[in-house]
This record gives structure tokens, sequence and C-alpha cells, in this order.
């Protein structure tokens, strides 16, 4: 029925198929029999249009043209391939529905389809093109930021995985001594790459089903990045120029991580050494500090403290700030640190002190625009004088009370002062007990906060921290101001407590004057910080002494004096502890008055942690006992 | 990220009444169901979706990497059952989507009550022991078929197909989207799709499931419906006496009874 002769539509320039609904072929014109070779017999009423397409061109009728030409009712230009006597031709298919058939034209497009291929591989290259630059350009952009060699190793592992499509990467680096090293992210390698894969030069190679990619910087090969594909059926495949250009990058991303970490080294040594050194001894004071380096930058900054004296019973304190980082501001530290130790003495004070750093800091450039702040104590009355220059201002810690910033005796930083104008500044009694803090900005300064705000949280951190051990209190405000670890400073504080005196005093041995005694006492262990329960106990265990060493050591006799000593030791640590020391000329008694004073020291035993009796030249008792419960 | 709008997902039907979601296979979009979702709607709460990339789904929320196998396909069916939370439903799946409600089954079988999978295949390519129906080849030459129609779908038949008048009475709204997909999108789904073996998962699903399978298709043959059914704990087989891969196109009513039959025997 479909092969009439001379039916007009036989000359058609193209092959003419009338289909049923289900696509079954009813009739085509002579055009199509000739391309596909086929008899009408075998076809007509047997067998749907889609059996006579290329297998892709089947599955593409099925899931694309048969719902289209149901729901749209035709299709238009679809490009197929027609199964012909010697392959397969590219044709364009035009397909309508009318009542329940579809009639389709089909053309022959080889040379539309040759040249749209054409065109389509224009458009696939410069697709890819532009996807790897992107991923090299990303791929680079980590790299350049990371900083040291582990950090350039972690942004290409990840690199690796987000941009360039690997779904698990390895990385082998050799370190300064020659050994391997190396990361991973997801399932590492069996082994290491076959050496044949690195000797083979620069670009990615497979190995095995893995691709390597060497990394080859200036001096030579850096280390090794092997790369598992994804094995997602849809995943792209990984693009070995692509990789072979991250492999020069990255080789020379590690190049600058190494170089960048030998200067980071020498400079963190450098800085190491400057701020070594033990400060002075003296009873009357404690100090505790805490110095750390930048956390995001391996670089070294320009912060520094000491703690030295400027003259006999005159303390000095200093913290200041650098500007810059690395190499050139720790030795600008140095030398400013020295010039501050080399300009204080006797009679200076801390206005004329920067005074004298600002004619330094003419010479020594690098040391220009740091900010310090100075003060001095005198040991024995507990006069504190201090200077700001550009520094955030020293914190006043006293007994009891809120924190306080001194404000006063602010100025310019170094070398930014305009003479002849002196700089300023102030003073304030301390008394026994208080203590200062003094630190860099790095523990407080963050972007996105003002500096009275963050200047706010420095002394709200403080509270409670009176009766803390010395350098357990600087170290837990240091952590809990640097737990945000969003902080790159570095960051210098210190804390000083001053303690003033022992308390020393003569007792007449007929004890007159024991009650003004115990409150003087009582007084000085509160100003020491000591709680008053255990202040309580050392009073009565040190009356009873006194009583003790009077009684029996002395016989009473009012021209005898029994010596009291009392310190605190260790005042910065927790093993701090008050120790009290009851002297006398006389000697132990025999009998009961010997049982007597035995039995005092077991009440004196019950008061405080340690007691023990020296009786080699009269006789001395010493009581111990600790602040930390 | 608004899951709903994602994959311009559709709700009809009674509130409160069982779930029943349907979703389309490789190819179209929802549109797939005309003839089949609006029977079910007077009891059921219908749902329609597009997979994204398709239809009127968000393009801008196609990532490369989650739909580079057909897992990403079924998290996102996780996801809309999880949103909707309407209870266990009945998830009617064609071709390739019947695949992707097995993976979400066996990960999340609580959000499912029975399956229909219509036309499943769980791998295309011939394997040893296997007849998926087509060789490695062949899956190929399809890839380049779409690659062939790159620049024709995407630019010369998409205007036609939104503005001839001569065409049957169908609406602007319903005409604009089917069966066009970005042509990248489009290749990568096909290669999830015809790609993909998910032999291994049919053991993970205990859902029981009806499985849907034409007389005479050239994508998924009979044997592939056997397959499926024999390793498918629970599941049922009917085979329907029609042509092609679609019945939900070509043979509606067919299907339509097989589904009532096997969601509320008599």
């Amino acid at each position: 029925m479909s092969a009439a002769a001379d039916a007009p539509w036989d000359d058609a320039p193209c092959g003419l198929v009338t289909l049923a609904r289900d696509g079954t072929v009813l009739a085509a014109n002579r055009v199509l029999w000739e391309w596909t070779g086929r008899a009408a017999d075998d076809v007509v009423g047997k067998v749907p249009l889609s059996a006579l397409l290329s297998v892709g061109g089947r599955i593409y009728w099925e899931t694309h043209l048969a719902p289209l030409l149901e729901v749209e009712g035709r299709v238009d230009e679809v490009a197929v391939e027609l199964r012909v006597r010697d392959g397969r031709l590219p044709v364009l298919l035009t397909a309508v529905v009318g009542g329940d058939r579809v009639h389709a034209a089909i053309s022959s497009a080889r040379d539309r389809m040759s040249y749209e291929r054409e065109l389509l591989a224009a458009r696939v290259a410069a697709e890819r093109a532009s996807g790897q630059l992107q991923a090299l350009q990303a791929t680079t952009a980590a790299l350049s930021r990371a900083l040291g060699v582990a950090g350039v190793a972690q942004a290409l592992l990840a690199a690796a995985v987000d941009q360039l499509g690997a779904a698990a990467a390895t990385l082998w680096l050799a370190d300064e001594e020659a050994r391997l090293v190396h990361g991973a992210t997801g399932e590492p390698p069996a082994g290491l790459p076959s050496s044949g894969v690195l000797l083979r030069g620069e670009s990615a190679a497979p190995d095995g089903g893995r691709t390597v990619v060497p990394l080859q910087g200036q001096s030579g090969l850096r280390g090794v990045l092997s790369l598992a594909p994804r094995t997602d059926a849809a995943a792209d495949p990984l693009d070995a120029e692509v990789l072979t250009a991250v492999g020069q990058q990255a080789g020379l991303a590690l190049d600058r991580a190494q170089l960048y970490e030998q200067s980071a080294n020498v400079a963190r040594e450098l800085q190491h050494s400057l701020l070594a050194g033990e400060p002075p001894v003296d009873e009357r004071f404690s100090v505790a500090t805490v110095y750390r380096p930048g956390v995001e930058l391996l670089e070294v900054g320009g912060d520094f403290y000491d703690v030295f004296l400027a003259a006999e019973g005159l303390l000095a304190v200093v913290v200041g700030d650098v500007v810059g980082r690395g190499l050139g501001a720790a030795s600008a530290m140095g030398q400013l640190r020295s010039a501050v130790r080399a300009v204080a003495g006797p009679g200076v004070g801390p206005g004329r002190l920067l005074t004298r750093l600002d004619r330094f800091v003419e010479q020594v450039e690098t040391a220009g625009m740091s900010t310090l702040a100075y003060a001095e104590l005198d040991l024995a009355t507990g006069v504190l004088r201090y200077a700001c220059a550009g520094h955030p201002p020293p914190l006043l810690l006293r007994t009891g009370q809120d924190a306080e910033l001194l404000w006063e005796g602010r100025s310019t930083p170094l070398g930014a002062f305009v003479r002849p104008l002196e700089r300023s500044e102030a003073e304030v009694q301390l008394t026994p007990g208080d203590r200062l803090l003094l630190c860099t900005d790095g523990l407080f300064e963050r972007r996105d906060r003002e500096i009275d705000e963050g200047l706010a949280l420095v002394a709200q951190a403080t509270e409670g921290s009176h009766g803390v051990p010395l350098d357990e209190a600087v170290r837990s405000l240091t952590s809990r101001l640097l737990a945000d670890e969003s902080t790159r400073d570095d960051v210098c504080v210190l804390l000083l407590q001053w303690t003033a005196g022992d308390f020393d005093r003569h007792l007449s041995a007929d004890l007159t004057g024991l009650s003004a005694l115990r409150h003087d006492l009582a007084a000085w262990l509160v100003a020491q910080d000591v709680a008053p329960g255990i202040a309580e106990d050392l009073v009565l265990a040190t009356s009873e002494a006194l009583a003790n060493a009077a009684e029996h050591g002395s016989g009473l006799h009012p021209g005898e004096q029994v010596h009291l000593r009392v310190r605190l030791a260790d005042a910065a640590h927790e093993t701090a502890e008050v120790v009290v020391q009851v002297a006398d000329r006389g000697r132990w008694r025999t009998g009961a008055s010997s049982h007597e004073r035995g039995r005092g020291l077991t009440i004196i035993g019950a008061l405080v942690d340690d007691v023990t009796v020296d009786d080699r030249d009269g006789t001395r008792v010493v009581l111990r006992k600790r602040l930390a419960p | 990220m608004d899951v709903l709008r994602r994959n311009n997902v559709t709700v009809t039907g009674p509130e409160g009444a069982p779930p029943m979601v349907f979703a389309h296979g490789f190819g179209c979009d929802q549109q797939m169901w005309r003839h089949v979702a609006p029977v079910f709607e007077p009891g059921h709460r219908v749902v329609l979706f597009d997979h994204v990339g398709a239809g009127g789904s968000d393009l801008t929320a196609y990532d490369p990497a989650r739909y580079s196998s057909l897992d990403g396909y079924a998290l996102d069916l996780v996801e809309i059952l999880d949103a909707l939370a309407l209870g266990p439903a009945v998830v009617v799946g064609h071709s390739v989507s019947s695949v992707i409600a097995l993976l979400a089954a066996a990960d999340r079988p609580e959000l499912f009550d029975r399956l229909v999978l219509v036309g499943p295949s769980p791998r295309y390519i011939d394997d040893e022991g296997y007849h998926g129906g087509f060789s490695r080849e062949e899956i190929d030459e399809l890839l380049a078929t779409m690659d062939d129609n790159y620049l024709g779908w995407s630019q010369h038949i998409a205007p036609v197909i939104m503005g001839t008048p001569d065409r049957p009475g169908l609406g602007e709204e319903l005409t604009s989207s089917f069966c066009r997909t970005d042509p990248v999108i489009a290749r990568r789904f096909a290669r999830a799709t015809f790609l993909s073996d998910n032999r291994a998962d049919l053991a993970r699903v205990r859902t029981p499931a009806l499985v849907v399978q034409c007389r005479n298709d050239v994508i998924a043959p009979l044997e592939v419906g056997e397959y499926v059914h024999q390793h498918l704990a629970g599941s049922e087989l009917v085979v329907l006496d029609a042509t092609g891969h679609c019945p939900n196109l070509s043979a509606p009513a067919q299907l339509v009874v097989a589904m009532q039959d096997y969601l509320t025997p008599a």
C-alpha cells in the first residue's frame, strides 16, 4: 500500500513517512527506502520509525520525541541519525500529528550537521577553556592566600577536591631533612607513585587509576600530588592540562612558603632571645607575663615587655609595640627595648624617659611610631609613676574595687611628638596587694570592636582575679580574651603586684602591745590579699607563738624581746604561703613548762600547715600557711 | 533554599488525603503525568515536581557535583517529602525516577508507603550475566545524539515550541517548558542515568513496590523489568500491553488500572 510506483511524493527531495500514533511506520516514500536499504514489506505495519534510527536516536525518540508529539503535537528540526546502508546518515526530522497519524519529513543534514558539529566543538572548547581557567584561577588564589608550607599543602588538598574535581587527593612533600611528609583528603593510594611516572617530567600523568602531578619548584621537585578521579556516572574526568599548570603553581607556592618560613623562624628566634632574661628578684613585688605570637600569621610582631630595676628600690616595667612585622620589627623591638633600659635611671622619670626615646627613634627610624607604656614603682613606698606613648592605658586593680584605667600621663607614639613640649606623666599611690596590668592592643583589639569597648572587656575579665595567684591570673585573663581565635596579632601582657615589705616587729616579752600588733598584722595580711579566714588563723597562731615565746623563752621579762617577722612567699604562684617566724633568745626548758610549750605548739599546728622549731641559737618557731585552699 | 520552589512542586487534591508523589523520568517534566495524576486527585494529596534542570525547576540550584550521580536526585526527593511532611507516601517513579525513588526509599524508608516503578532499569548497559539492553558504545551514541541537538534544542527549537500558532490547542504555560532542558544539564543527567549501576541497591529496599513494564519497550526491555521484580523483595510485576517507554502518555488508562488494582485491591 505504501510503495505504489510513481506516487508523487516519491520524487520529493526528502524522506517522507506516515506513522501510526504509536510510531509504527505505515507508509514511506522511495527516498526513505533508498536511504535505509530496507524493504517496505519488512517495515510497514511492523516496525516503529525509531527502529530505523541509530540507538542514540531511538532513545532520544522514546524519551523526548514521543512525549513531545503526544503533548505538543509536533517536533521540528530534530537532529537524529538514520541507519543507512553504509553507516549512519545525519538527518533533521520534523513531525506533526494529524488525526490518528503522524506525518514526518526527514531531510539529509550531512553538511549542516558537520557545520553544526564544528560550531559545537568550538563552543565546547570555549566552555572547557573557561572552566579550566576558572579552576586554575581559584586554585592559584587559594595557593597565594596560604601561609607557610603547611598552609599551601592544605590549600592544595582542598582545591584538588573543590576546584579540580578529584574524589581524593594525597600529597607528598619533601621536608627540609628530605624526609617525605604527606597529607591526604579522602582515601589515600596504596603506595607511593611509581618512580617512572615521576621521572617523566613536569606534566600530570596517569598512574594506575590515579593521576600524579609533579610539583616543580625553582630548584627541583618539591613534592607530588596524587589524585583519584570521581567515580560518579556524570562526573567530569580530571583535566591533565589544568593539573599540570596547578602543579607548577603549587611548586612555586611551596618555594615561597619555605623562604617565608625560614625568615619567620629567624625572626621568631630573634624575638625569643630578645625577650629572654629573668626579672630582678625582690620580695616586695611579683610579676607575671604572657607573650603569645600571632596565630594566623607566622611572622612575629614587634610586641615586647621588660622588667628591670631603674635604680636601687625603683622597679621599671614596660610594655611596647613596634610597628611592622617580621625580621625588621623584631630587630627594632630589640633596639628599643635596650634603649629603654639605657635611658632609664635615677632621677629620670617616665616623662623624660619618653622624651629621650623620641630622640632615640630619630636615629633608629624602624622604631618610630612605636607605642609603649612605662611605669616606675618605688618598692618602699608604693608610689607608681607612669607614662603612655600612644599605648593602651595601664589598668589598676585594687583589692575589692573596680578596675581603673589610668588615663593620665598620655602622649603620642614615639617620634610623633612635636617638641619642645614635654612628655607628660602621672602618679598614683599603690597600697600593698594592688596590681597593675599592662598589655598590647592585640589582647582586646578586633576589627569589629571599638577600642573603648575592648578596654572595658579587659577590665571586666579581671573581675574576681584578686586572690588568684599572679601567673594563673594573667594566663586565664589572656586565654579568656583570646578565646575568639579570630585574633591574628601578637599579644603581650604583664601583671605586676606590689606586696610591700615584710611585717617586721619586736614585742616586749611582757606582752604589752600584743593586741595592737595583732591588729596591725591582721591589716597587713588583708593588704596582702590573704583571705579573711586564713588571716584569722594566722593572727591566732602568731599570737599563740608570741605568747609562747614570751612566756617560755623570755620568762615574760619586760627587758627581753620577741622578734616577729611575717612575709609572703611565692606570692605569684599557687604555692603562695605566709611564713611567720617568731624568735626569742630563750631555750627549751625541762619539765612541766616544756610540756606546756609543747601543748602551745599543738594548738598552732592545728591552725597552720607546718610548724618547725629550731633551738640551736635561742628558739625560732617558723609557721607556714598556704593561701590556696 | 526553598525546596518546593527549587523543584517546582505542585500539590493538589484534598488536604489530609493519603499522599501520592509522581516523579518524571529523563527527558521531560511533570507534564508527563498529565493523563495519570488527575485520576488520583479526588482521593489523594497529589504531589508533582520537576527535577532540577527540568521544566519549571530553579536552574540556579543546579550543582554539577550534587547531580553527578542519581544520589543527588534521590536526596532532592527526600527533601521534598521532608518539606511537605505529609506522612508516608505512595511514590510513582517513571524511568530513571523509579531508580531515584528506590534509592530514596532505601535511605529513608519511613517516608514511603509503597512504590510504583514504571519502566525501571537499575543498569542500562549489558554486563556479564545481565541484559540491560545497551552496549557501552550505544550509550555513547546517545550522548553524541544529545550533543548534536545541543545547538538545536537550546537555540532553534525552543522558540518554535513556544510560539507556533498552528499547533493543537495547548496552553502557553503548559507548552513553554515541556521537554526543554538546559543542554549541559540534560547531558549530565543522561550520563547519570545511563551510566549508573544501581543493581546492588535493590537489596536495600524494604518498601513494597509495583513494577510496571511495557511489553515492548526499547529502553527498558521486559527482562529488565523481571530482573527488578526478582531482586526487589515484596514486589509485584505487571506487564502492560503497550509499546514504548512512556505508558503514562501512550497508555495512561492501562497504567491507571494497574495502579488502582495494586493500591486498592478489590
